[in-house]
């Protein structure tokens, strides 16, 4: 028996000592990611950022804001401030007269291997970008929606399968240099759109010989600044100059190590103010209050334009009570926005769907808060006082924001009415968003987007037409309409069918912001086209069925080391490229 | 002996199987899809229905198109079962048995680490407690081991980092470089164990002093340490054993808030991120390694006990 119990201690032991051996420190070690010095040597930085799943820019994931943010270039920039674009890829464009074709001229330029970048490389991404089944290697998850903002010739048609020859679409290459793309109308919106991680090439002999494992670093190649050295997935990538880029005189750094912080654990500043980390994104409020008020951070949170947008949007009831406009109204009129919006660090009550960034954005597009307004409204509605109003929902995935039980109790004090929470899961969330819930459940859900700041995107492709109308459908229909999107049709087919549903019988103000919005998005004029916008905008304002609460911006921790940092309010938040160390 | 282990192995397998098609069919009644979800968590959320069911029918090419969830089933059961899982939704460029073979090492190298220090730490509190049973020592002592219960691993792990690394800065504050990372997360994992394990070995030792054989040892006149260690923790360190082992087990499965804390890329990041983001093969394949883990120590713990106590051996032949 001793012998027994010897060999089972030995095999224990030498059991324990492999697995310690063999913990994975080795392979794709990160350098400097230490804290030793102050975030590596003198031209490396250290940047917190979150969990990159995926490097493929046409998966909708955090990682094609990481491409698109120093990896691989597409033919465009933004500008420093985000609000115009320059030559990236493409050294220069010419647009053709109706402003519906654009002539791209690729710059002379290689990928971080030494081969050259060619229209192929575009050609390729575009096609699997598009792809009705969205690529057979690699899953381009949920990013061809961003097409649609662009309104390129035949591209909604071909991805919904209604078009099935990719000669139809109007992307097209000329020469190895060239690449002609063709809109549908023009759209004032578009030059921005292409600086979109979606629109980036892809080398195409990598993926095509790699497939999915295209992006690993050991078969990864890019065209812009940076390339991939090393990876630990969940935990941190090193990046490092790439010699090949068509700039790399203008690219300082040579190094960046990305952190990867997932955000669920306690959030802190910690690698911040330990100089472990010298830019990194603050969301939380506690830590922002503290940049306002601890003197040693003063002058160290850096924010881009406000470009997002916190809203309610209209849930789905079999209960129609909220299909009276004047009562969506008087909600509206009487949220009491300016509470709300201080209940958070930064940021700014609204009444706009559009950031007040946009050029040319006024108080046109605004419907004020008026709580005398809204008590007649709601008394009018049959609902004097609030007496007799079913309780209104507000539901939200997670942790219900502090601006959500302002609104409640601005509710509650303001018009008399009952108010609920309804806190779930982001699966019961995305769920109870698009289902007809029963009727003892009427409300709103709470959500925030952020995107690039020029009206075409913000008026004709978020909360664009095609998506509102069926919020403005009666229960009875969009009962139907969600019975179809379970029928076996063929794509292009339940396309029609679901879009002559919401098309028919979708309210009357939703029709009208259809119809001025599709004129807008036909003015080729850019002034002309962003009044025609701001009157599409105020249509849908007047729809009630999207309540804006406030706008809010990126925020971003800065060690004052760092020079050429230029926050922007699109999803890939600054580029790496301008980055450097004093 | 044999029969006893192949027992032990068909229940085993049983087990797997029931935990595998628990899983999958709570996935398949757990509201939104992978799509859906990951639209709305990278906050683009204007994707059509129609084209959302389009991409999820891609994902769920390699099962066959458009094949019934039991279909799904068999398919993702025989790949677990030859180790061919295929691709995670959510890390499409990474199998879920590449996954499960990188983060493992880190997840396991963690979890015996902490229960090695707990263990360090828990023998010689519960010996001390026991031998000074019901004494202001053996309060206080019970009294911490009653905190340490308390305390949330997360929690701990906060602390350490204010304290470690916010106001002394000793160590780095995350990242998988070097054995510095460990120290943070080991000790908050540890923690809990400790307290456990103390409360265990004072027990046993308790228990242990009363029985004959160490009254006659001490009445044989032998010097105390030696009757300590050679009779008395010995034996008192069997019913030990089979608590270390799913304790072991469990901590190499339920290390999220520590791994996401200090940023160490094991196995718990991908467990819980396969839920939230409902990436069915990357979720059943590490609920699966889980519960094999657990199971196939449970087996051990039972074999070597056998091993160690013939009397607890299950079947017992007609006398």
């Amino acid at each position: 028996m001793s012998t027994r119990r010897q060999v089972l201690q030995w095999g224990g032991l030498a059991g324990g000592v492999s697995l310690v051996a063999g913990c994975g420190f080795s392979g794709n070690k990160p350098n400097g990611t230490g804290g030793d010095d102050g975030g590596g040597g003198s031209s490396t930085l250290t940047i917190e950022g979150p969990v990159l799943p995926t490097l493929d820019p046409q998966v909708i994931s955090n990682g094609m804001w990481m491409v698109n943010r120093g990896l691989i270039e597409g033919m465009l920039m933004q500008t420093d401030d985000g609000t115009d674009v320059q030559p990236a890829s493409a050294e220069s464009w010419d647009v053709s007269d109706d402003g519906r074709v654009y002539t791209f001229h690729l710059r002379e330029a290689n990928w971080s291997d030494g081969s050259p970048v060619t229209a192929d490389d575009f050609m390729f991404a575009y096609e699997r970008l598009l792809e009705p089944k969205s690529s057979g290697a690699g899953v381009t998850l949920g990013a061809n929606s961003y097409v649609s903002s662009l309104g390129i010739k035949n591209a909604l048609q071909f991805q919904q399968g209604i078009v099935e020859d990719w000669a139809e679409v109007g992307v097209k290459a000329p020469d190895e240099k060239t690449i002609e793309i063709t809109l549908e109308t023009p759209n004032q919106g578009f030059l921005m759109g292409m600086t979109h991680a979606s629109m980036c090439p892809l080398p195409k002999k990598v993926l095509e010989e790699h497939e999915a494992e295209w992006e690993l670093p050991e078969n990864i190649i890019t065209n812009g600044p940076f390339t991939v050295e090393a990876t630990q997935t969940n935990v941190s990538m090193t990046l490092v100059k790439n010699p090949e880029y068509w700039d790399a005189d203008n690219v300082d750094l040579d190094q960046i190590n990305y952190r990867m912080n997932d955000g669920t654990a306690t959030p802190t500043l910690v690698p911040f103010e330990n100089g472990e980390v010298d830019i990194m994104s603050v969301g939380d409020a506690a830590m922002l209050l503290r940049f306002q008020n601890e003197p040693e951070l003063q002058g160290k949170l850096h924010s881009a334009k406000p470009g997002s947008i916190y809203y309610l949007a209209l849930l789905h009831s079999k209960n129609e009570t909220l299909s009276d406009i004047r009562i969506r109204q008087a909600l509206s009129l009487a949220m009491g926005r300016d509470t709300a919006a201080k209940s958070v660090p930064l940021v700014e009550p609204t009444t706009s769907l559009v950031p007040q960034s946009v050029a040319g954005w006024d108080e046109s597009v605004t419907n004020p808060e008026d709580i005398d307004k809204a008590k007649q409204l709601l008394a009018d509605a049959g609902y004097p006082d609030g007496k007799g109003l079913p309780t209104i929902t507000i539901l939200n995935g997670g942790n219900p924001s502090p601006m959500i039980t302002t609104i409640m109790s601005n509710w509650e004090t303001n018009l008399g009415i009952k108010v609920a929470n309804d806190a779930v899961e982001s699966g019961v969330y995305v769920q109870k968003r698009s289902a007809l819930n029963d009727a003892n459940y009427i409300g709103f859900y709470f959500g925030s987007f952020a995107a690039e700041l020029n009206w075409s995107k913000w008026v004709g492709s978020l909360w664009s037409p095609t998506f509102t109308k069926p919020f403005s459908l009666s229960a009875k229909d969009y009962q139907e309409y969600l019975d179809l999107q379970k029928s076996d049709l063929k794509p292009a087919e339940l396309t029609k069918q679901l879009n002559e549903i919401a098309d028919e019988r979708c309210s009357d103000e939703v029709k009208q912001f259809a119809e001025l919005t599709d004129k807008a998005s036909k003015t080729v004029d850019p002034d002309e086209a962003t009044e025609a916008f701001k009157i599409a905008a105020k249509a849908r304002e007047d729809c009630f069925i999207f309540l804006p609460i406030a706008q809010g911006s990126y925020h971003f921790a800065v060690n004052e080391r760092v020079t050429g940092f230029h926050p922007r309010p699109t999803g890939d938040q600054y580029y790496y490229k301008t980055l450097g160390v004093k | 002996m044999v029969r006893f282990t192949v027992h032990r192995l068909v229940r085993a397998i049983i087990t797997l199987v029931m935990v595998s098609l628990l899983t999958f069919v709570l996935l398949q009644l757990a509201p939104g899809n992978f799509a859906d979800l990951s639209a709305i968590t990278s906050g683009a959320t204007m994707t059509a229905q129609g084209q959302r069911d389009e991409v999820m029918s891609s994902f769920t090419a390699r099962y066959g198109d458009q094949v019934p969830a039991w279909q799904q089933y068999l398919i993702f059961m025989k790949g677990a079962v030859t180790w061919d899982m295929g691709p995670s939704y959510k890390y499409p460029s990474l199998t879920v048995e590449g996954i499960i073979a990188g983060a493992f090492p880190v997840s396991a190298t963690i979890a015996v680490l902490a229960v090695a220090l707990a263990l360090l730490v828990a023998v010689p509190i519960g010996v001390l407690a026991a031998r000074r049973r019901n004494g202001w020592l053996d309060n206080l002592l019970m009294f911490l081991v009653t905190i340490g219960n308390s305390v949330p691993n997360y929690l701990m792990g906060a602390f350490l980092l204010i304290i470690l690394v916010g106001r002394l800065n000793l160590l780095p504050s995350g990242g998988w470089d070097g054995p510095l990372n460990m120290v943070m997360p080991v000790i908050a994992l540890a923690i809990g164990p400790m307290a456990v394990l103390a409360r265990y070995v004072r027990s046993a030792v308790i228990e242990t002093l009363r029985e004959e054989y160490v009254t006659t040892a001490i009445a044989k006149g032998g010097p105390g340490r030696t009757i300590m260690v050679r009779h008395v923790l010995r034996n008192s360190l069997i019913p030990v054993v089979t608590v270390v082992g799913p304790i072991v087990a469990s901590l190499m499965a339920g290390t999220v808030f520590i791994e996401t804390m200090f940023r160490i890329p094991g196995l718990g990041q991908y467990f819980t991120g396969a839920a939230t983001s409902r990436d069915m093969p990357l979720l059943m394949g590490t609920t699966l390694f889980f519960a094999a883990l657990l199971v196939i120590t449970n087996v051990v713990v039972d074999v070597s006990y056998g091993i160690l106590d013939p009397r607890t051996r299950m079947e017992r032949r007609p006398a």
